[in-house]
């Protein structure tokens, strides 16, 4: 093995072996938005009171109808709560994914852009040197 | 696998491989970031400028330095794009090199792509170096370069072996396993068997085949955890961050917040991240937890376990996701049984506490309560005059809350096993320490910490001596805790002699010290004491060549470490007539082996003739009293145990120390082990004098046979216990030359004592003859002897000395009309 072709296998890399690369980063990436706004679980409990809170109706507290109330309340805020929370995993996913499809279509002119920054840098430095 | 074929699977690496021969990975990491961090400062200050320029206050308010950043602006904004491009290519080069580096990691959670290779990143690094010979690749890799370091080994020693050496004509063949790749500990596993030269160097510098497999093991396990800790884009990694609102379906727990501890805040939830310790307990656990109703556990282990280890192994398969679905998203918190009684003062603030804890973790609907200490809360409880199990009972039944009780072996035995409830509702678990083997992967770690923080160096032989002592020596604790304690004391020991690396004899050394017993290899002037050990005994025990051999030759198998670690060091029974030097020979044993004759841990057995004989001995369990057997070897697990008069002890004691001279422990009474594996035990007995002195008499060899068969016979001792002995050794009676011999040595140690008061003491034979004819008795050896020198000399002498007939500077001679 020589270091000679180098440049040649990593070009090779570059447009073959990186896409794989890349697209684990971003299904690790999308997994990992997913878990953190905990997207399915909220989902799967979007009506749930808020914190398992609940109120008994009985003579002593507010009553059928109170309690029924206090009930709703607690399970609306629930909902607005988890719901604020999804959207927001929504968002951020869709932003990420376009991110990512704007990097991918740079990806296929790094090369070029990384060694015309190079040669750029140095060529100005020069003159002004 | 052959050496071409492991070439040929190397290339999956390829990229790396062909980047490390300009760069080694790390080193163009480090690059790449100084590169990162020189390009954000650039870009900082053309930005600054540009910024300067674009505010006219700015411009205004800093007159002459506007002057200077108009034509500085084009050149740094050069050298921004300059090391811009510069970081590109380093971090695209970097991106090439991680595509083929990172692709043997282990991951728990697959991800998209990942496909198990055959090869390993260090073999296929190893195969592809320049000299395409197996060893010589191995020692001129980075990762052979480890290895020799973990082994202590220098390239001065390496090289001129790798320079003589004969290439092997064997075939180079790794193993494979199914579904494991090739690693270096396979790689070195098959060079020790390939090259024999190799092996015979490595037995030249006292390092073993297992030491360098091992050594190759760590490097590899350093490797693999460096990996996992620079993947910080790996589902593993970022499955640990916890997400948001996982909790909100579940109820809140400001009660249970308030005396329990989250696992994952806890201390112990560090530990035990490597290694196979604790993970079949996890997944029994898991098991059973995930039960719908009375999914209960009770988790029993000795005393210093790492009890929680388990539970924190479960806690990141949880974090993870990788985890039965039942247990998704539960939280693990754990209730200190004592810390919650210690601030409970009274009944009813207990019950009322205790019951509001466990009705919130309930309705929460995602806890697993830990209850540490479990017994101790039981217990506690019961001198408030609580009863925690019924307390218990209705959440042990219900689906919404899982319990967790943590308990130690011993008070399970005393008070848990016995209680039908706890039978009914929880589920035993038994956790066992880690053992020698694993133990190892821990202290790796440990030592590894103990490296960063303390700038010293362990080899891999040291760790093994770590471990094995640990085990061997230390019967406090479990493993890997007290190997662990071992290592952390092993460090400032080791900076205090001003050595950074830590060798296996700086641990022997140390346990050693620690215990008095002889652990490192034996040398110089021991070495020869311990090849003329009877020479040695001779000095003070008089005759009894058979006693000595036998006993000698025990020793030195005991000292060289070839004796089993299972059982005591060594165990006689001494038969004979009294007096005639069991006890000397005793001593003589003490003071070879521990440095001290006061070593001994006496027991006379005749005390225990008995019925209470074997609960005085181990304890009792009534009134809760430790045994004297159980704290004396508490107290000294290191010595000689003499058990005066054995033969005197009841039947009961007899099968106490059947058990102990087989296993080297036994159980006292709270039903905690008590070791005996450090102890000679040396059990002494008149039993068949009477035939002993009458072969003597006749003038005959003692046959053993005809004195043990009579022993049998006469059921004084049974032949299992005779069996059980190292070494049965008979003391036959002193003859008049014996007695002489052991007059002179008296008269010496008396002329001793003498000469510090200037008085000097002539021993004449017609004294000697004086003595044994007075002092011989046939029942009781030289004892009489000794008594006539007390007696008769010592008294003379002192009464000629109140009479001023003996000054300082004196000969003191003494004749027989002089002691009548």
């Amino acid at each position: 093995m020589s270091s000679l072709t180098l440049p040649f296998n990593y070009l090779l890399w570059h447009y073959t072996t990186a896409w794989s690369d890349l697209i684990r980063l971003y299904t690790n990436a999308v997994w990992f938005f997913w878990h953190f706004f905990s997207i399915r679980i909220l989902v799967g409990t979007l009506l749930a009171p808020w914190h398992r809170l609940r109120e008994a109706s009985s003579k002593e507290t507010a009553g059928f109808l109170g309690s029924l109330i206090i009930n709703l309340i607690l399970r609306m805020i629930g909902f607005v709560a988890r719901t604020v929370i999804i959207l927001s995993g929504f968002l951020t996913l869709v932003l990420f994914s376009l991110f990512s499809l704007a990097f991918f279509a740079l990806w296929l002119v790094l090369p070029i852009v990384a060694l015309g920054l190079v040669l750029n840098g140095f060529i100005g430095v020069m003159k002004l040197l | 696998m052959n050496y071409q074929a492991l070439k040929k699977e190397a290339k999956v690496y390829r990229g790396a491989l062909q980047s490390e021969l300009l760069f080694s990975g790390g080193h163009l990491h480090t690059t790449e970031k100084i590169f990162r961090v020189l390009t954000i400062i650039a870009g900082l200050l053309w930005g600054g400028l540009v910024l300067f320029k674009l505010v006219p206050y700015l411009l205004a308010t800093f007159p002459e330095v506007s002057t200077h950043t108009d034509p500085s602006i084009p050149f740094v904004s050069s050298v921004f794009f300059l090391l811009l491009g510069c970081w590109l290519v380093l971090a695209l080069w970097y991106g090439f090199f991680a595509s083929y580096y990172f692709r043997d990691v282990d991951s728990v959670l697959p991800e998209v792509g990942m496909r198990s290779m055959k090869v390993r990143f260090e073999v296929a690094r190893i195969v592809t170096e320049k000299y395409g010979e197996p060893t010589l690749d191995f020692f001129g890799s980075r990762f052979g370069g480890a290895t020799l370091l973990r082994l202590g080994l220098s390239s001065k020693e390496v090289v001129p072996f790798l320079e003589s050496r004969t290439i092997p004509s064997e075939t180079f063949d790794v193993p494979e396993n199914e579904g494991e790749p090739i690693s270096l500990q396979g790689y070195a596993k098959e060079l020790t068997l390939y090259d024999e030269g190799l092996r015979s160097f490595l037995t030249s510098k006292k390092i073993e085949a297992t030491d360098f497999i091992g050594a190759a093991e760590w490097v590899a396990r350093t490797e693999e955890s460096y990996k996992e800790y620079l993947r910080w884009w790996s589902k593993d990694a970022l499955g640990r961050i916890p997400g948001l609102g996982k909790d909100w379906a579940y109820g809140e727990i400001p009660h249970l917040e308030r005396y329990a501890t989250p696992l994952t805040g806890h201390t112990s939830f560090l530990f035990a991240s490597t290694g196979a310790f604790g993970k079949r307990e996890a997944e029994e656990i898991e098991r059973i937890l995930s039960r719908g109703r009375e999914a209960n556990v009770l988790m029993v282990s000795e005393e210093g376990v790492p009890k929680l280890a388990p539970l924190a192994r479960l806690a990141r398969h949880i974090s993870a996701g990788t985890i039965l679905p039942q247990l998704e998203h539960k939280l693990i918190f754990v209730l200190d049984g004592v810390l919650f009684l210690s601030a409970m003062k009274e009944k009813v603030a207990f019950e009322t506490e205790l019951q509001k804890l466990l009705r919130e973790s309930a309705k929460a609907g995602n806890i697993i309560l830990v209850m540490d200490n479990f017994e101790k809360l039981l217990q506690g409880a019961k001198a408030l005059g609580s009863d925690v199990l019924a307390l218990l009972d209705p959440f042990l039944t219900s689906q919404n809350i899982q319990i967790v009780a943590l308990a130690e072996l011993g008070a399970f035995h005393q008070t848990l096993e016995s209680n039908p409830k706890i039978r009914e509702r929880f589920e035993r678990v038994l956790l066992e320490g880690a053992g020698v083997a694993g133990s190892i992967p821990v202290l790796e770690d440990e030592a590894l910490r103990a490296e960063v923080t303390e700038g010293v160096r362990f080899t891999y032989q040291a760790l093994r001596a770590i471990a094995e002592s640990a085990e061997r020596y230390f019967f406090e604790g479990v493993m890997p805790d007290k190997a662990i304690d071992l290592l952390r004391e092993l460090v400032p020991k080791v900076k205090v002699g001003g050595t950074r690396t830590v060798l296996r004899e700086d641990v022997l050394e140390l346990v050693s010290r620690k215990t008095g017993i002889a652990v490192s290899e034996a040398k110089g002037e021991e070495r020869t004491k311990l090849l003329k050990l009877e020479e040695v005994l001779h000095e003070r025990i008089v005759g009894q060549d058979e006693a000595v051999k036998a006993i000698s030759g025990a020793l030195r198998r005991a000292r060289s470490g070839i004796s089993s670690p299972n059982r005591p060091m060594g165990s006689f029974l001494f038969l004979g007539p009294t007096g005639v030097g069991k006890t000397e020979t005793t001593k003589a044993l003490a003071q070879v082996f521990f440095g001290d004759e006061k070593n001994i841990i006496r027991l006379d057995m005749s005390e225990y003739e008995n019925d209470d004989a074997l609960s005085r001995l181990i304890g009792t369990f009534e009134s809760g009293k430790a045994g004297v057997l159980a704290s004396l070897l508490r107290e000294h697990p290191y010595g000689v145990l003499l058990l005066d008069e054995f033969e005197k002890t009841n039947k009961e004691v007899h099968d106490l120390f059947l058990q102990i001279l087989d296993e080297g422990f036994f159980t006292d009474v709270t039903g905690k082990r008590v070791n005996a594996r450090n102890l000679i035990i040396i059990a002494t007995s008149n039993a068949g004098s009477d035939i002993i002195w009458k072969m003597g008499q006749e003038g005959k060899g003692l046959d053993k046979d005809i004195v043990l068969t009579e022993i049998i016979n006469r059921a004084i001792f049974k032949p299992e216990l005779l069996n059980r002995f190292d070494g049965v050794v008979l003391f036959r009676p002193l003859t008049a030359s014996d007695l002489k011999i052991i007059a002179k040595f008296q008269l010496q140690k008396l002329g001793k004592r003498l000469k510090e008061k200037g008085l000097d003491l002539v021993i004449t034979d017609p004294l000697l003859n004086f003595l044994v004819s007075v002092g011989q008795d046939p029942k009781f050896g030289a004892r009489p002897m000794n008594r006539a020198i007390q007696e008769k000399v010592e008294q003379t002498i002192a009464e000629k000395m109140l009479r001023g007939e003996l000054q300082a500077g004196s000969r003191v001679e003494l004749s027989g009309d002089d002691l009548k």
